[in-house]
Parts: structure tokens; sequence; C-alpha cells
């Protein structure tokens, strides 16, 4: 019995002693910290970002679903003028949106963009919802990476047919045409040619679902190469629900063929159109069958209907007029005779469609999406409406100025480069953004005297400098000397600034340059830094079938560039064929450590270079091997100059890596952008931990910390820009705190806030508007656990050590930010109908700046902290005018409880008295008589009619406080008529208290004089404090 | 009702830790949780409730009552200086009254507007939810802000969705996370927080509540008291005459 108490004894202490113990966790997982810190997006989407897919509900065209290249799928209930984001948890890139019009909850979505630019992302299977996009579940085809189509048979929800378009950098056997007949459970492969060939376009008959076409697509990317065509290339026609297939050939050339887009006329079975990529120019064009498929012809070669297939092979015909058939292009085109004859439909909307929706009774109304966002049409394409609400800007770089609030620079795919605020009044909305360059935008960078002035480029290393006041930019690309190579510029060259001196600007081509002037001339500091295998340029060549030289293939070229933060003389330099070279004597030599790092495959894309700031030794640096076919995220780093390497690459760890960002003040703190997200470390990159506080699976191509607001700032390639502002606290998240049960983080300096009513105007639904930083004061704390048993709430305490307010704590495990209450309690107030009184009643007057204790009760324990509100020294208002508010709002605020007391009071005494009239007949006359002079008094100060509108009227109660609520609204000094004003209403405040003294004085003596001798309960009356601590 | 120690609920919390070191099924899960928040005959013979507390909403906070009646009667009055607002639903009508809105008689609301309202149902919807119809499905495991947690998949009957997220460590439930069922948010999740679980007689209840919108905090209620079983005739809840 002894041992037995003994072995249960020191349990049951350890129970009872330390219960949170019992659940603390040695290790954390790095995902379980982030708790509260919470990323902004903050677009923008007035020049949106590439869409790859649109669906609409036909019975009910107000709900849309939009697929983006990059920023997940979008769905509206309400014609477009409210998207929301539904994908965010998987990945971003969308090849096909499908919806069972039978069944409109149930959508399929297949992942992996299919117009397979340079810049093109993965998928990773086909999804389906059958709850409107509520949740969604992957159903497979998990290493498709790109599927371009998905048919419901209209007769079975059950069977579905899908087009994968498959691997585009390597062969791969995970491509054809896949057929479901159990809703996603098991697929079967119907249609596969080769390992290089995938489905790029599936039509069904829309009379017979066993009778489909399919489009197939012989193509290669390389590092360095583009190939549309081959022998697998063709169109294949099935009867038998795909059982059996048959090359369909007749009328189509005879040569090899490209990438090809089919579709049959929704109202006519037997007309087929095809649009054909062959390798003779005249061949190439739009195709039609009128029989069925039995055979083709030729009907039309405009230019829109032979540019880059591989980007644009898409037909839509009219669901109700066999005759209408678009073909989206650099422009987008429309035939209304079978596609003898077309009209570019030229009406402001974005260059490059890639997708079109008709209208299945209205062929005037359809929606197109483009390389710049979603457009309609009402009016058979004269006119387009662009939706300003889809952010799914694609950038490649951001940068970041010192202005306040700080600017964020970057480029995007296809939509220049741009300028826009972290912040503006009633958030970041279009008319904040300016526009800097045209063409495909990448690094943009202010110049660090001018902040008019800005370095920014298009695709090939297009670089300028641009006046934004002037509006002009001047080409300051460097050319080749006599004897010199033809420079090579990446699609997406490096631009760098120098972190040590302001003047300097570096630039990447195979050589590094340099700048001190602005971009006037440049110095060369280095040899070709890159292998310079003749194999790997092969950009004039590219294309396959039709020639695609865009600079997008451009290689052995220098991709990221960096100068160590801590010695000038420092520069590390990677390219985009496995270079990765350093310099120690400002470019007099260079050596190429890659070689020294294990586990990295040759030849593999230098993605971002990462100079420590600590220690100059150190170097973080990411490799892309994805055009090789590998998405393993290659992460290393070196301290010893990049002799030794390790690699920071965990299991936690989901797609190729594309930036790194070590912290400016914990070291530890490491940031990892990746095709699928922000990855974040703690400890130095042993263990990572995905941020998925709303940032989506989304490319993250590159990040910049503010290295005054403390701001880290991502350049995500499909959702715009995305802000994270707490670093604070991840600069927290030290081993020493993660041992701990709870640990109170520093508070952010804050300011007293003003009254912001927001300042946003009515423009209705349909603009994306991005959000602000929170400026609240606010308390941080690391708990290990969730808070789940025994209360756990906040109290907070002015200087004077009185309790301003209470309220809930945050209770997640990891990082909980609790923003600290920035006004006190509204006062008591009398009640009204007038509404500009009740408005000023319901808020309490700003808080006065100062330090004030929080003390978090949690179960049995307490916490205390300490934070500063203090004012905002830009602001225009002296700390005296300040405390002249301060004490008039006091005033104010004290005469409305005042009123309230004086009101509520007369109202308990006239209920009593009108009470104790029924009760006691003898003293009825007596009471009556009180009761109607209390009620004509206390009718007198406030005012209780009208319709709450426009029928109103105000009594004194009433101007006190409008008064109040005007003085309380405006953090400045009082105007000399405010205090006039305010005198007045004291005034006649006095003369209504004198009355009431009396009333509830001499009079009230009177009565229950009367009341004591008759034997009845006297009349009682509450005082201001007692009123004051009531509910 | 007697109350729990400290000490009991710890055990018990203890004790389903062992178990849940086990593979889980979805009904020891829900038992556990009957188990530790009160009993399950407890819990059926609970048919109305009156909650006191206050609201919290864009930095204003309101006093608040919510009182609920088997099988699905609700009402909660809110006061805002002094206007008072109701809404309410008897089991047939819902109506308000908010003088915001210039709201100042009763008025009965829509078919739209009542759906929420008519799901509401008083008794917990995992009790012999068999017998209503529900089903319900361990639908894997997901960690909510930095807590794993046992998803609960319920479909009620009316096909309506919602996601209870357990803790794993004490297989209370944390947060829910339901569907906007109307207006232009239709479809999106509203995830409903709990914490604060505390004795009130025989049950462990939470006293405070946040509800997220997209991450971001909409409402906080901060429960003072619950009145279990609370008398409250059928006319608190039906459209005034």
């Amino acid at each position: 019995m002894k041992k037995l108490i003994s072995v249960w004894l020191p349990i049951l202490a350890a129970i009872v002693i330390s219960p949170f113990s019992l659940f603390a966790q040695s290790s954390i997982k790095t995902s379980d910290l982030f708790g509260d810190i919470r990323a902004r997006h903050i677009g923008p989407a007035l020049m949106s970002g590439r869409i790859s897919d649109i669906d609409v509900v036909n019975s009910k065209p107000e709900v849309i679903y939009v697929g983006a290249a990059g920023g997940g799928v979008w769905k509206s209930q309400s014609a477009g003028a409210l998207f929301t984001p539904v994908f965010d948890e998987h990945t971003q890139s969308i090849g096909k949106v499908t919806i069972d019009q039978n069944h409109p909850d149930t959508v399929w979505v297949g992942t992996g963009e299919t117009w397979v630019r340079n810049s093109v992302s993965v998928g990773d299977g086909i999804y389906k919802t059958t709850d409107g996009g509520s949740s969604w579940k992957n159903m497979g085809l998990k290493d498709s990476e790109r599927i371009s189509d998905i048919i419901v048979d209209p007769t079975n929800s059950n069977t579905v047919y899908v087009g994968v378009l498959g691997h585009l950098w390597n062969d791969h056997e995970e491509r054809g045409v896949y057929k479901t007949t159990d809703g996603g459970e098991t697929w079967e492969k119907l249609l596969y040619v080769n390992p290089q060939t995938g489905c790029a376009d599936l039509t069904m008959d829309p009379e017979d679902p066993n009778t489909l076409y399919a489009a197939m697509w012989d193509f290669r990317r390389t590092p360095y190469s583009f190939r549309s065509g081959g022998s697998g290339s063709g169109l294949h026609k099935t009867t038998d629900g795909g059982k059996t297939w048959t090359k369909v050939t007749q009328g189509l050339p005879k040569g090899t063929l490209g990438r090809l887009a089919v579709e049959i006329a929704p109202s006519n079975r037997n007309i087929i159109y095809l649009s054909v990529e062959a390798d003779k120019e005249e061949e190439k064009g739009l195709y039609r069958s009128d029989n069925a498929g039995e055979s083709f012809a030729l009907v039309n070669g405009d230019f829109n209907n032979k540019v880059r297939p591989f980007y644009f092979a898409r037909l839509t015909v009219s669901p109700s007029n066999e005759k209408i058939v678009y073909k989206c292009g650099l422009q987008l085109i429309m035939s209304e005779d079978s596609g003898a004859t077309f009209k570019i439909i030229d009406s402001g909307m974005h260059s490059d469609i890639h997708a079109v929706w008709i209208h299945p009774t209205d062929s005037k109304f359809n929606l197109a999406g483009t390389d710049g966002g979603l457009y309609r049409t009402l009016d058979n394409g004269n006119t387009y409406t662009m939706f300003m609400n889809l952010p799914l800007a694609q950038y490649y770089h951001v940068s970041v100025d010192m202005e306040e609030p700080f600017n964020i620079y970057g480029g995007l795919q296809d939509n220049g480069s741009w300028r826009g605020p972290s912040k503006s009044q009633g958030g970041i909305a279009s008319k904040d953004w300016q526009f800097v360059l045209g063409g495909d935008g990448f690094a943009a960078y202010v110049d660090s005297e001018d902040k008019n002035v800005v370095y920014a480029e298009a695709q090939g290393g297009e670089i300028s400098r641009v006046n934004l006041l002037s509006a002009d930019s001047k080409d300051i690309k460097p050319y080749p000397r006599v004897g010199e190579a033809e420079f090579r510029f990446n699609w997406n060259a490096p631009i760098h600034k120098s972190p040590s001196n302001p003047k300097r600007l570096y630039f990447g081509s195979q050589f590094l340059f340099m700048s001190e002037d602005k971009g006037e001339s440049w110095k060369r500091l280095s040899p070709d830094l890159t292998t310079n295998d003749p194999a790997r340029q092969q950009q004039k060549q590219s294309g396959g079938l039709s020639t695609d030289n865009s600079a997008a293939e451009n290689n052995t070229t220098i991709y990221a560039i960096a100068e160590s933060p801590l010695d000038e003389k420092l520069i590390w330099v990677g390219t985009d064929d496995g270079n990765l070279q350093v310099t120690t004597d400002g470019g007099t030599t260079w050596t190429n450590v890659s070689p020294n790092i294990s586990g990295l495959p040759a030849k593999s894309w230098c993605t971002s270079v990462e100079p420590g700031h600590f220690d100059k030794n150190t170097i973080y640096v990411t490799f892309d091997h994805h055009r090789m076919s590998d998405i393993q995220p290659y992460l290393f780093k070196s301290t010893d100059l990049g002799k030794t390497w390790v690699s920071l690459a965990t299991p936690d760890i989901s797609g190729y890596a594309l930036s790194v960002r070590e912290d400016l003040v914990n070291e530890n703190l490491v940031f990892l952008g990746t095709e699928f997200g922000l990855y974040i470390s703690v400890d130095g990159g042993s263990n990572w931990g995905r941020f998925s506080n709303n940032v989506p699976k989304v490319g993250v191509r590159d990040m910049v910390i503010h290295p005054r607001d403390n701001a880290l700032v991502l350049a995500t390639h499909g959702r715009g820009v995305i802000i994270i502002d707490d670093l604070p606290a991840l600069r927290a998240l030290t081993p020493e705190v993660m041992d701990k049960p709870f640990t109170f983080f520093d508070s952010p300096q804050a300011y007293t806030s003003g009254f912001d009513f927001g300042g946003g105007w009515f423009g209705g639904a349909g603009e994306f508007v991005g959000q602000n930083p929170n400026e609240a004061p606010r308390i941080i704390y690391f708990q290990q656990k969730r808070h789940v048993f025994g209360k756990m709430f906040i109290q907070v305490f002015d200087e004077a050590g009185n309790m301003i307010k209470e309220l809930p704590a945050g209770k997640s495990a990891g990082v909980n930010i609790v923003d600290m209450p920035t006004r006190m309690e509204k006062p008591k107030a009398a009640p009204t109908n007038n509404r500009m009184s009740l408005i000023g009643n319901v808020f309490g007057p700003d808080l006065p700046g100062g330090t004030y204790r929080a003390v978090v009760t949690k179960g049995k324990e307490t916490f205390e902290t300490t934070y500063t509100v203090g004012y905002d020294p830009k602001s225009p208002h002296s700390v005296e005018d300040r405390k002249l508010q301060e004490q008039t709002v006091r005033k104010l605020y004290d005469m409305t409880e005042q009123m309230a007391w004086v009101y509520d009071l007369s109202s308990k005494l006239q209920q009593q008295a009108e009470d104790l009239a029924m009760s006691q007949p003898k003293l009825a006359k007596k009471a009556t008589a009180y009761a109607r002079s209390v009620q004509a008094f206390k009718d007198n100060l406030v005012f209780l009619g009208g319709d709450f509108y426009v029928n109103e009227d105000e009594r004194l109660s009433e101007k006190i406080s409008q008064i109040y609520g005007t003085i309380t609204r405006y953090p400045g000094r009082p105007s000399q008529s405010h205090l006039d004003r305010i005198a007045t209403l004291e005034a006649d405040f006095k003369v209504e208290q004198l009355k009431f003294a009396a009333l509830t004085g001499e009079e009230l003596q009177k009565l229950n004089s009367a009341i004591e001798k008759a034997g009845a309960e006297a009349l009682k009356v509450q005082s201001f404090e007692a009123f004051k601590a009531s509910e | 009702m007697k109350r729990l120690s400290y000490l009991v609920i710890i055990l018990a919390l203890t004790c389903t830790g062992i178990s849940t070191a086990q593979a889980q099924k979805v009904d020891d899960i829900l038992t556990s949780y009957f188990e530790i928040t009160g009993g399950l005959s407890n819990w059926k013979n609970l048919k109305s409730m009156k909650m006191t507390g206050k609201m919290l909403q864009g930095g204003l906070e309101f006093p608040a009552t919510m009182s609920q009646k088997y099988p699905n009667k609700f009402r909660m009055d809110i006061d805002i200086q002094g206007k008072k607002i109701i809404q309410a639903y008897d089991g047939k009508e819902g109506w308000m009254i908010n003088p915001l809105a210039q709201i100042t008689e009763p008025k009965v609301l829509t078919a739209e507007e009542v759906k929420e309202m008519e799901d509401n149902q008083m008794e917990d919807e995992f009790i012999d939810y068999k017998s209503k119809g529900h089903a319900v499905a361990l639908d894997g495991e997901e960690n909510i802000e930095g807590t794993d947690c046992f998803k609960v998949k319920l479909t009620k009957k009316s096909g309506d969705i919602e996601y209870h997220f357990f803790d794993k460590d004490n297989n209370v439930p944390i947060m829910v996370r339901t569907f906007a069922k109307t207006g232009p948010t239709e479809g999106q999740p509203v995830e409903t927080f709990m914490s604060d679980y505390d004795a009130v007689g025989d049950f462990m209840l939470p006293f405070s509540m946040t509800t997220k919108f997209q991450g971001q905090t909409v409402m906080q209620i901060v429960v003072d008291s619950y009145d279990l079983n609370a008398t409250l005739d059928d006319s608190v809840f039906a459209l005034p005459k």
C-alpha cells in the first residue's frame, strides 16, 4: 500500500501543482508557432493577372468560377460584383474549371495551367467540391502536373473525362485522356500516345456523350528551349466512350502537327472547329468539319488563328449559334460566319486571351480571361468591362522605399512595373497604384536620391530609368563595346541595388555590370560568369513549329546578384545554368563555388542569393531544378564563403525553392519562398513550417524585409503583394521563449489613433481594396498550448491604476496578438431618439497617450506587461492642444453621465410616485402632483419622439451628446466656438441641476414626510455613484 | 448540482489522453466529449438555457442575453445605449426589433432571413445524431491555430455541413466551422472558436466564443453566466401580439 502511494503521489502532485505542464510539449512544430500573426493582401487588382479558365452555372449565370494561372480558383455569386478565393489551401496553378451543370455545387478543378509559358507553375492533380467550393478533395491524377480539360457526362455525373496535358519538362506517362465512372474514385487511361504527348483539348458531342474528340500535343520545354509539335500530335475521335479511338486525318495537314484546339458547336454536332498548328505556314489556321469529323478543311489563316498556339490554342463556339466562334489569341477574334471571316475585338481589353465563356442564351454576353484579368461584354464585344476585384498579379520581384508609409515597387507578368503604398486611407485601392513601365515587369527600385526616379525593366534586359513626374523613361541598357560578345540577358534579368552605396546599381547579362551614375554608364565587373554552353543558347530557334523568339528561353545568363551588406567588395552571382560565383575583391577575381555544394544537381537554376547580415562569410542560396523535372526544394547555407555547405531543406518544405531571406535582426529567423508558399524557420533553417495564415500556396518569387517598419513583403506570382507586419513577434520566437508556457513579447510602437470612419467612399462592390496594417496598440504573447479550460481574459489599467477595460484574451497556441483598447468606455447616457446624439454617445473618448498595464489572467495564474501609447510626432496637433481636447472631452463625458443620472433618477422617482399614488389613495394627490412635476422636468431634458431619422428634435441632453461627439472625433484643439457652446450648455445644465436639486431635495422631502406620516415607504434616491456602478 | 473539482477534470482529461493514443473512432471522440463536459444523461436532460454576457463587435461592447429552449426556440437581446435589439425564433416564425434600423415594432423575418435560425437546435446535434438523421464522420485531422484537432464532419439531415474540431489532447471542441447560408458570402466558412471551458453545475461549458471570418475576428461573446434548465415561457420567444 505504501509503495502504491509513493508511486502515485508524484504523478498527482505534478498534475495538481502544475496543470499546464501536463500538456507542455518539449518540441513545438514550427508551423504551430505563428498563432495570430497574419499576412495581409494589398493587391493590386487594377491590372489583375492571367486567367486560365472560366466556367459559369448555366442555370444561374451569376455564379462564376475563375481559374487563375497562379492565383487559384475564385468564385462569384453576384455576377462578378464580388469574387472570393475558394482554393487557397491548394496549388494555385489552375488548368481547368468545370461545373457539373446538373449539380452546380459539384465543381471539378484540374490543377496545373496548360498555357505553358516559361514561367508556368505545376499542379498536383484533379480536385472536386460537392458543396460549391466550400471544401475540396483531391481525386487523383496527382502526378499529372497539368490538366487541360474536364468534361462531365451530362447524362451521368459520375462519368467524367479528363484531358491530361502532363509534364512540360520531361517524359512522363501520366498523360492523355482519362475517364472515371465512379465520380473520381478510380481513373482509367483511355488514350495515350507517347511520353512526350499529352491531351491539350477535349470536346464532347452534345447529343452523344460517348463521342469525343481529343487534341493530342507533342511538346517539351527545357531551360533553354521550347518545342511545340511532333509525331505525337494529332486529333483523335472515339464513339464508344473512349474504348477505341480513331485518328482523324482527312483534310488535315500531312506533315507534323503542333498544338490543336477542338470544339464542337453545341447546337450542331456535325460542326467541329479545329485550330491547327502545322509545319507549313500556309497550312496553319482554323479548320472546320461539317460532317462530324469525317473530314476537315482550312477556313481561315488570319494572324490570330495562327499565333503562338502553345499560348492561345482555344476555341469557344456559341451555345446557341453554330456560326459564332471565338478564337483566343494575342487579341480575341470572333467570327459570325462559321470561321470564314473574323473580326478583332479591340475594346481596350488586355491582350493575350486564354478563355472565353458565352452565355447560353444571349451570345452577345460573354466573359473573357486574359493575361490581365477577367472582362465582360454585354454588347457582342463592342465594349468590355474589367473586373477590378481579382488580385491575381504575378509579381517577379519586389522592393521597398523609406517613405512613410513605405511604397512597394515591382514588376508583373505581362503587366508592367508599378509603385504602390503599403497603407492608404480606407485601404489600398486601385487609385493608389502608379504605373512605372510597360511590358513584362520584373525588378524595380527607386533611386536613393530622388523618389520620383525608378529603375525598372522589361523582359530580356530592357532596363530603363523612369521619371514618374515627367512620365518619361530612358533606356539605360549596357551595350557591347567593340570586340565584346553579344549580351545575353535572362527573361527576368537581375537588377540589384547596393546595400552599402546608395548610388550603386548592379545588372546582369552573362557579365556583371555596375553603375554609379544612374545607369548612364556601366562598368563590367566580371568575365562571363555562366557556363557559356552553346548548346543552351538556342533562343532564336525556340518554338518548334511556330518560332517563338521572345527572350523567354534565353539561358546561360546571370539570374541573381547580391552584394554583401557587410562588405561591398563581396558580391555573389547565381546563374540559370548552375554557377554560383563569388568575388571578394569587387570583381577582380571570381570563384564558382557551386561544385562545392553536395547534393545539388548539376546545372540547377540559381534562383536567389542572400548574403548574411551578421557574418559576411555566411550565404544562403536557393536553386530550382524543376525545369529538369525535379521539383525538390534546394536550399543551402555556407558559413565559409561557399567552401562548404549544408542543405537546409527538410521534408516539411514543399515546392521548388524560389527565394530566401535572412532576417535583419534575428539571425535564426529565415524565410523561404517556394512554388507552394512561404516557409519560416526560427532556428536557422533546421526546422521549417509553412506560414499559412493568409498566405496561400502561391509561388513566392521574392521577398524584402522593410528595415524600419519590420515588415516582410512578398512578391507572389499570382496573388500580388502580401505583407506580414509583425516581424518583431517572429523575431522573439527564441528557444528560451518556446520552452516556457507563457511569455510576453515587446509591444510595437503605437500612437493614439484619433477617429477613423474609414476613407472609402460609396464605390459599391467591384473593386479590390487592400488591407492596411494594424496600427492599434497591442500586446503580444506566446503560449505553448491553446488555452481551453478556465477563464482567460485581459484587464487593462491606466497609469493611475484605474481599470479601463476587460477583454477576451487570445487563446491560441503560439503567438497571440490582442488589440488593446484605444478608447475609454462609452459614457452612460440618457436615452435619446436623436441619431447624432446616439452616435456621439456610442463611442468613448480616445484614451490619452501614456503607459498602460495589461494583466492576463489565465486560470489561476496572472501575467503582466506594460505598453506605451504615444502621440504621433507627425501629427499636426501639439500635446498642449491634445490636453485641452482631452480635458474638454472629459468635461462633456461627465456632463453626459450626470445628465444620464438626472434623467434616470427622475424616471425612477416618477415611477415610484405613480406607484404610490395607486397603492396609497390618501397620498395620491401629492404623489401625482410630484410625479407630474418630475415628468415635466425630465421630458424637457431629452427627446424621445420622432422617427429616428429626419423627424427628430433635440433637448439639452442631445445638445451635450452632440458636442461631446464633435469634440471626441477631433484629436486637436477644440475651436473657440466649441468652447463657447460648451460654456452655454454648462450654464443651461446648471439651471436644470438646480431644478433637479429642488425636486429631489425640498420637494421630495415634503412628499416623503407625508409618506412617512402615512406609514408608507418613502421614495428612494439612487446616488450618482450607485447609478454609475449599476448595469 | 454537484460541482466538478479541477482535479477530477484534469484526471478525466488525462484518461482521455490515454484513449487518444489508440485509433480513434468518431463515436469514441463524441462519447469522451460528452463525458468530459457533463455526461450524456445530463446533456439529454438539458431543455433550456439562458446565457448572459456581453457581445464585442468592432471595438464596441454590448450587454447581451441569449435564451434557448428545446427544441429550437431562440431569442437574443442586445442593448445598445438603451436601444433594445431583439432577434427571436419560436420554432415557427422569426422576428426582430431593431430601433437602430428604424424597426421599432416587431417585424416578422422573411424565410431567407430565418434560414440560419430555424436550424439552430437547442440540443447538441451530436446527441443521438443517427436518429436525428444526421451523419457524423471523422474527416482526418487539422491543425487549428497551432492545436492538432480531430476534424469531425457533421452532415445534417438538411444536407448542411459543419466541421467540429476536437482538441486531440482532451476531446473538447475548440472550433466549429459552418458555412454562410445567405448573402454575398454564401458558402464561405465561418469559424467560431470556443474556450474558457468552466464548470457550470455538472457541465463544462465555454465562457468565451470568438467568431472569425476569413481569419478576422468579427464577433466575440463573453459569457458571464449560464442559467441551465432556466424557466423560459414560450411567450418569451413568440412574436409579441
